[in-house]
């Protein structure tokens, strides 16, 4: 490839990140913000990685990509310059073996062929098709609407008439959610983040019976209070149970026994019904019938912690999908002075041969860059401790709302089944237009679990028969599938210490300053990606706070004594806070979105690296 | 440092912060004295409604300024015309509103927004309605705005089903949430009337009621607000007004004693006359108030005759009876002894307090220490039947103590309310079958307090001893113990000698024996009754005193004093 020279970066940094994964991303606004130089680079062309929430356009790229066959690029013909003290330590740039088993589906293709088919021998078909599909306009008219969209809403919505409105589907690769009382939220409310964010919170759990019912999950103590599928016995007892594990540090003795053993011993130990054990093991801990009784009692606590903080829900799920979060922190770097340049990453880490630590990086343009820190995704080094786990993914975009799932955002969990599918815990995510992923009147349905069968379309396809309408199966109550996808992602992850060198050594061939970070976990929640984000930090930079609380804007001293440089970041930041000032905390009520923030980002970043340029 | 930031010192954000609220507070005070100059020269013009605005945009609270903008307002609106009023009142509403934006729980400013629409001329209802559930999805529990609630709906005339759906969803969000439940107990008996039920609700409408108090106990037992509504729906004894006993006694001195079961007053309504033979003597408490035992002395009764005594309420008679004329006593007692003692819960039918019973049996196992629990058992038990559940009352009462501890006065006080209901009711039903019965044994009890001392008006010889009695309020009742003759109240932590001893005319014997008396001069009260012949004082600090004898004794001379 060849390259402008004034293609080039800056040609040192404090600290080169690879990847905008959201690890990555809060590391890197977190050196920004303890005053690092920092230089953040992703091969992609996305913000984000996995971690990423694609439109449609960059979904069908991302799907072309993924479905080639791996190719390696010839990387051994470039030789880079180096000294006689200097070893360099090749970097795996082909990442393309995280995605497998890509399938998408137009389920228009297949209707329009049978309603071809049922047209020629049955002409009453297409007629009795019109007043199904006009329903969900006429709600609250039964006259014909007088406006002149009846003719529009006759059409039965299909994926390919659609058309433009696919561009505003937002596809989250991983779906997450953030815990009211989590982690997340603090860090983004101390941060500052939120104020480029906004969410919309999940009041209602739903869980799938034996039966294959959907069932509303009673977590809250309102949601006990008026829940009719449990009996009274139930209440007090679900109540009682919840109760202990909202403060179970405080009765030690009552749990003590069952540290070690499964969280579902102890939970039979409390003289609960089955219905009850289910709910609070697979619906409000979300854990496996295996994890140990501490880390279930952790995981029901940080549940019933987050009610109540923003209303009845325990989830917050941000606009626009998961993948505005790793770029709210890739925007607050480039405020405190991040470079970010997409598209671009590094070939080579340069290590001193004397003390074996990391003094430079080669980006794949060939140039050379100073540094004193690198993090970068796990699997990009060869060395290093790093293990994998396959999680099977499934996008569906329906024309409705699952049946029985009244609220318009809401998880569903179906517990694993011995007899029949899943094998293993899936988390059903219904998202609909209000959480500006998908677009009015389609719901876009996200399936997530750890990978059982060989491929996710196995793993996950019994929810097309379970919960949605085809041409194979039709059914009035379900809605409609018209489009879906199905892949299999490996997600690495490593294990970080934040003990002294002696014992990452054991465990790690690295530089002492080369870092790498996890891929997202299997979980609904954000909590461990934080927590390595933290223990990241703190072993570059031991004695900088971690991502301290933005000061009041009314509180920050501009333009005394300031080089030409600051006084530009110190004008960058007042129209930040100042325009941003009213958003003191998140409000996950506010519908609307600042629509320009996609190019807001982009901005900054320009602004800030004038030499950027990711339009290769 | 590159992309550090510059922060001003907390000592420079102190200080600026300081400079800013000292300039606020001289503001403040201007514009204050400003106004109250204006309203002493009784200036009411616009430029005085405005000047108050801004005070009150800053504080609302201010009962004063508003009272001062109703009056410029009266001054004002009569003079303008239609269109002007309403911009007037428009522009009112709109300060209001900003004001309870930043303080919802101000009185004055509610109280100020009911004015103004009391006096706009196109009140806009339908807009209230929606202020007010726009306040209370932000605070479910602000009760000015629920009481403002009440009176807008009551001014739209909006339905009480749309308003009963909405205290349901309310109390859905979140049960501990005593202003919604008490807007169903106002709405119920509008939307679900009956003649037949005591309380005025229908049956069924109560039984859906008693399900939803029920689903908050199992859900959140500790929670009173359900607990209260529940007590409510099982009704809080208000009866009609019963007659316990009546006594007539010609020696020593003649009296009439009217004994009722609660608080009663004679009303020019509803008087209460009582009648003997053709004349109407006047009880001792005067104006017609009096509490529990209506008594008069001091009466002539014809020598050796037959004595009539009628007491009539209202239009009814309620007792006749009479005095033989060879007799000195006579006592009517009341046929209904059951109902003469039960005050909890009597809106209830018996299906509804056995069911309800049932359910907090259940619960209580789940909850053996739930003082809500405990104390509507109880208080379930004592409706249906307090003497046939006696054990299990006294076991429940005590749990409760331990429970709750520092309640443990109130749960006493019910205890013995408990004690000598079951006790008395005994005895008086003794007392029907021989007319001897003069003596009453309330001792070693661990009483806390005397209750129903107006139907023991007959005794002459009570034995208090052994309790804990302690107080002059606790032995209040001892006034109504007209007979008493013979009082025993030792082995009690009585302090000091209760006033009410002082009524006891016809006391003849009275022992303090170990009790904690300090004062000598306490005995000043027993120089009221002529009778007394014997007072022991054994076991008291007072007798410690090196003239402790020779005092009483001055004091008290024609008495035995056992010391």
């Amino acid at each position: 490839m060849a390259h402008l020279p004034d293609d080039d970066l800056p040609s040192s940094f404090d600290i080169v990140i690879v990847g905008t994964g959201l690890i990555q991303s809060i590391v890197a606004a977190a050196a920004a913000r303890a005053g690092k130089t920092v230089l953040h680079l992703d091969n992609n062309s996305y913000y984000g990685g996995c971690w990423a929430t694609l439109m449609y356009n960059d979904l069908q790229r991302w799907i072309e990509v993924h479905s080639k066959e791996v190719t390696d690029e010839d990387e051994s013909t470039v030789v880079t310059q180096l000294n006689e003290d200097e070893v360099s330590v090749k970097c795996n740039l082909s990442l393309s073996d995280k995605v497998t088993n890509l399938i998408e589906i137009n389920h228009s293709e297949e209707e329009e062929e049978e309603d071809k088919g049922e047209n020629k021998t049955d002409e009453e078909a297409l007629v009795e098709s019109v007043p199904i599909n006009e329903e969900p306009t006429s709600n609250d008219a039964p006259d014909m609407p007088i406006n002149n969209e009846p003719i529009e809403s006759k059409v039965k919505v299909t994926w390919n008439n659609l058309g433009n409105q696919k561009k505003r589907f937002n596809f989250d690769l991983i779906p997450k959610l953030l815990y009211c009382r989590g982690e997340m939220v603090d860090i983004i409310v101390q941060s500052g983040v939120s104020r480029y964010l906004e969410f919309k919170s999940l009041p209602k759990l739903y869980c799938s019976n034996a039966n294959h019912e959907i069932i509303q999950v009673p977590c809250s103590r309102a949601d006990v209070f008026t829940s009719s599928i449990v009996s009274m016995l139930e209440k007090r007892k679900l109540m009682k149970v919840l109760t202990f594990c909202a403060e179970y540090e405080k009765h030690e003795t009552d749990y003590q026994e069952y540290i070690g053993h499964p969280f579902t011993e102890f939970l039979q130990s409390r003289d609960l019904t089955d219905n009850i054990i289910q709910f609070i093991l697979h619906s409000i801990a979300m854990v496996d019938e295996s994890e140990t009784t501490l880390n279930g009692l952790k995981a029901t606590q940080m549940f019933l912690h987050s009610l109540g903080r923003f209303g009845n829900a325990p989830f917050l799920y941000p606009l626009f999908g998961n993948g505005e979060l790793p770029q709210g922190f890739c925007r607050l770097c480039a405020v405190f002075g991040g470079v970010y340049c997409l598209k671009r990453s590094i070939r080579e880490l340069i290590v001193s041969s004397d003390n074996k630590q990391l003094i430079g990086v080669v980006c794949t343009t060939g140039q050379r860059i100073q540094c004193s820190s690198f993090v970068g995704p796990a699997g990009m080094l060869s060395s290093g401790s790093v293990s994998s786990q396959r999680i099977s993914r499934a996008i569906f975009i329906t024309d409705g709302q699952i049946d029985g799932m009244d609220e318009k955002i809401s998880l569903l969990t179906i517990p694993p089944a011995s007899d029949d599918s899943p094998a293993s815990r899936v988390s059903v995510l219904q998202l609909d237009s209000s959480t500006l992923t998908s677009t009015e009147g389609t719901n876009m349905i996200h399936a997530t679990c750890k990978s059982f069968g060989s491929s996710a379309k196995e793993d996950l396809e019994f929810i097309v028969q379970r919960f949605f309408s085809t041409c194979t199966t039709p059914s009035d109550n379900k809605p409609r599938l018209l489009w879906s996808l199905y892949y299999n992602l490996s997600l690495s992850s490593c294990s970080h210490s934040t003990e002294t060198d002696s014992s990452r050594d054991v465990k790690s061939d690295l530089p002492p300053n080369v870092l790498m970070v996890s891929d997202p976990d299997d979980t609904i929640s954000y909590e461990a990606c934080i927590h390595e984000a933290k223990k990241v930090f703190e072993c570059l930079y031991p004695d900088e706070p971690f991502l301290p609380r933005m000061p009041d804007s009314e509180d920050i001293i501009y333009g005394e004594e300031e080089t030409a440089s600051s006084d530009q970041l110190a004008g960058e930041t007042e129209e930040e806070t100042s325009a941003n000032q009213k958003n003191d905390e998140e409000d996950q009520h506010n519908d609307e979105k600042d629509q320009e923030f996609d190019e807001k980002v982009e901005d900054t970043s320009t602004k800030q690296n004038p030499e950027q340029n990711d339009s290769i | 440092m590159h992309g550090r930031l510059k922060v001003r010192s907390t000592a420079e954000q102190e200080e600026a912060r300081r400079r800013e609220k000292e300039k606020k507070v001289l503001w403040y005070r201007e514009k204050n004295e400003s106004i109250f100059a204006k309203r002493a020269a009784g200036e009411k013009d616009r430029d005085t409604l405005k000047l108050t605005e801004e005070v009150l945009l800053e504080n609302s609270d201010v009962g004063t300024l508003w009272s001062y903008r109703r009056e410029i307002l009266t001054e004002l609106l009569p003079t303008c015309s239609q269109e002007d009023s309403e911009t007037m009142c428009k522009t009112e509403l709109n300060i209001l509103e900003r004001c309870l934006r930043v303080n919802p729980k101000a009185y004055c400013v509610w109280l100020h927004r009911r004015w103004v629409l009391e006096h706009s001329p196109a009140p806009q209802w339908a807009h209230e309605k929606q202020l007010c559930d726009l306040f209370l999805n932000h605070d479910e529990r602000n009760f000015h705005c629920w009481d403002y609630r009440r009176y807008v709906i009551r001014k739209a005339g909006i339905p009480p089903s749309d308003e009963f759906k909405y205290s349901f969803d309310k109390i859905a969000t979140n049960f501990s949430n005593h202003s919604a439940w008490h807007y169903r107990s106002k709405l119920l008996p509008l939307l679900h009337p009956s003649h037949s039920s005591s309380n005025g609700i229908d049956e069924n409408a109560m039984k859906k009621e008693y399900e939803l108090a029920q689903n908050a106990f199992y859900t959140d037992p500790s929670d009173q607000s359900a607990w209260f509504y529940h007590k409510w729906l099982l009704g809080r004894g208000t009866r009609g007004t019963m007659i316990g006993c009546v006594l007539v006694r010609r020696d020593p001195a003649p009296f009439i004693a009217v004994s009722f079961n609660q608080n009663v007053k004679s009303t020019e309504e509803e008087p209460i006359i009582v009648t003997l033979g053709d004349a109407l003597p006047k009880p001792v408490t005067d104006s017609g108030r009096f509490e529990s035992l209506w008594w008069s002395c001091d009466l002539v009764f014809p020598k050796d005759e037959e004595v009539t005594v009628r007491i009539e309420k209202g239009d009814g008679v309620l007792v006749e009876m009479s005095l033989d004329k060879g007799s000195n006593s006579s006592l009517w007692l009341t046929p209904d002894l059951d109902l003469l003692f039960s005050t909890y819960l009597t809106a209830a039918t018996s299906e509804v307090l056995d069911s309800e019973l049932v359910m907090c049996r259940e619960l209580l196992q789940l909850e053996p220490d739930n003082k809500w629990c405990l104390l509507t058992t109880l208080q379930l038990l004592e409706a249906i039947d307090y003497d046939k559940h006696h054990k299990e009352i006294i076991d429940l009462y005590d749990k409760l103590v331990k429970c709750d501890p520092l309640r443990r006065g109130y749960y006493n006080d019910l205890r013995s309310r408990h004690l000598i209901a079951v006790k008395l009711r005994r005895r008086l039903e003794e007392r029907r079958e021989s007319p001897d019965i003069n003596s009453f044994d309330l001792s070693q009890l661990n009483l806390s307090r005397l209750y129903f001392t107006q139907h023991m008006v007959f005794i002459e010889d009570l034995l208090l001893n052994g309790n804990k009695l302690n107080s002059t309020h606790s032995l209040e009742g001892l006034k109504n113990l007209k007979s008493l003759q013979s009082l025993s109240l030792a082995d009690n932590q009585l302090i000091t000698l209760p006033k009410t001893l002082g009524g006891l005319t016809n006391l003849k014997s009275l022992s303090l024996e170990n009790n904690d008396i300090k004062e000598l001069e306490d005995f000043d009260t027993l120089r009221s009754l002529p009778e007394l012949k014997e007072l022991n004082i054994r076991g008291n600090p007072v007798c410690q005193l090196s003239d402790c004898e020779p005092f009483v004794k001055k004091m008290l001379p024609n008495i035995k004093l056992i010391h």
